[in-house]
């Protein structure tokens, strides 16, 4: 019997019992602080990923924009296309060597003749080639005479 | 008693020193000669340049005669045009006498000759043999190198060449290419033709191989390959000494013409002796277009000998494989 009092006791107290003044505002501004903390630990990509991910669901794209991108698409290619050519050629040397010459002609860049790329030896230029085959030369069929 | 003490390690210090001594004079003797044959061929070796649809080329050679002959690689001569020589520091113009991408090498004359290198015989060298070379490595100066022959090769990497070449284990760079490799008597016994495994070793050109296009030059005023037009396999069993047996044969071919029948068994093409089929890749190479060769063959147990008139080689007509993408750029 005496606990039961002791009891009904301590429960009246609890009653009137009250968190200090503020707690509740400092509750929320420290669980702010430790949402920013968690966010932050992740990097920046995650963090733009994770934002566009909530915005773009809800974007919406106009649909002459789609069309305007098309044709902006074809225009450039049309455009390289018939303006500037690239000719690559590999010569097979006598001294057994491949050269690669480009001839590159650029109507877009106001050339008219046909520019070398230093890729090519060109007498005066570059240093010579001094002739050293890999292997002798071949016979394709050794047992035929 | 004292005699002896002092003449016991006398004589052991000579017997230890001896053969040190011995040694060095050894390589003295060789440096010594190596040293005497360059100063006494250097003038016959030169370096030439040419200009080709990509820029000039540069290359070595060596005059063979006093009429300012000279051997060089094809590829100073295929496909060039304004070939000079550098000789005793006079810029000589050359013109180009033939040109033999089968054999890889060409012949140039020039006016004046200041010196040449007689040929020798390259059926003397055995492995082992001593032989230096002389060449124009690079844009450097005329450099001498010292080694042995190490093969008689047809092959290398299962590619058959066109005849034997010489293994020659003298480091190589480029523009060493057509070099001459002397005997220490001074002949010339080979022409560099193509580094080996990244210029560690080198292959050269026989000089009979050489000078068989020289004689065709002489004669025909060109390179003329002969042809039989027949191929030969691996015999099931050897018969009389060789393996190599006549297994296709063209009917219009000269070999066909001469009385050769398939199922032949080669012994002898020329002056070439026969025992296994990869033998007549020599043989063939010797072979000039237009003369009669001996053609010594078994038949039903008997041996036969006949004469076919060998024509043009179709290589003459349609050129072969020629070296492939050279490892050696600018």
């Amino acid at each position: 019997m005496s606990d039961e009092s002791d009891i009904q006791k301590l429960l009246r107290l609890k009653r009137y019992e009250q968190p200090p003044e503020g707690y509740y505002e400092d509750f929320l501004r420290e669980f702010q602080r430790r949402q920013r903390a968690e966010v932050l630990k992740s990097s920046v990509w995650e963090i733009v990923w994770d934002r566009l991910g909530h915005i773009l669901p809800d974007f919406r794209v106009p649909a002459y924009a789609y069309a305007a991108i098309g044709f902006m698409a074809v225009a450039a290619s049309s455009f390289i296309l018939t303006t500037g050519e690239v000719n690559t050629q590999i010569a097979a040397r006598p001294s057994g060597d491949a050269a690669v010459t480009f001839d590159l002609n650029s109507k877009a860049a106001g050339l008219t003749q046909p520019v070398p790329i230093p890729t090519t030896r060109m007498v005066g230029t570059l240093p010579p080639h001094y002739v050293l085959q890999p292997r002798p030369a071949v016979k394709d069929e050794p047992y035929r005479f | 008693m004292s005699r002896i003490g002092f003449s016991l390690p006398t004589l052991l210090v000579f017997a230890t020193l001896g053969p040190l001594l011995a040694q060095d004079n050894a390589v003295d003797a060789i440096s010594s000669k190596v040293r005497q044959l360059f100063e006494e061929k250097k003038g016959a070796v030169v370096q030439i340049e040419a200009q080709d649809p990509h820029g000039t080329i540069r290359g070595t050679g060596f005059y063979i005669d006093a009429m300012g002959t000279l051997f060089t690689l094809a590829a100073m001569a295929d496909g060039t045009e304004s070939i000079t020589v550098m000789a005793n520091g006079k810029k000589l113009p050359a013109k180009v006498l033939a040109c033999d991408t089968r054999s890889g090498i060409a012949l140039l004359q020039t006016q004046d000759c200041p010196a040449f290198i007689p040929p020798g015989d390259s059926n003397e060298l055995a492995i082992a043999s001593p032989v230096i070379m002389i060449g124009y490595p690079l844009d450097l100066d005329l450099s001498p190198g010292f080694g042995l022959i190490s093969g008689f090769d047809r092959k290398f990497a299962d590619v058959y060449f066109s005849t034997t070449h010489l293994r020659v284990n003298i480091p190589v760079m480029r523009g060493q290419g057509g070099s001459p490799i002397l005997d220490m008597n001074g002949k010339a016994v080979g022409i560099v033709v193509s580094s080996v495994d990244g210029g560690a070793t080198c292959y050269a050109l026989p000089i009979n191989a050489a000078e068989k296009i020289l004689g065709d030059y002489a004669r025909f005023g060109e390179a003329r390959h002969g042809w039989v037009g027949v191929k030969v396999d691996l015999a099931g069993e050897t018969v009389q000494g060789s393996n190599a047996v006549i297994g296709e044969l063209d009917p219009e071919t000269p070999a066909a013409k001469s009385g050769l029948q398939k199922g032949d068994v080669l012994r002898r093409v020329g002056k070439v002796p026969i025992h296994r089929p990869e033998d007549v890749l020599d043989a063939s190479f010797y072979l000039t277009a237009g003369d009669s060769t001996e053609i010594e063959v078994v038949r039903d147990g008997k041996p036969l000998t006949l004469n076919v008139e060998t024509v043009l080689h179709p290589w003459a007509v349609k050129p072969t494989l020629q070296a492939g993408p050279s490892l050696m750029g600018n």
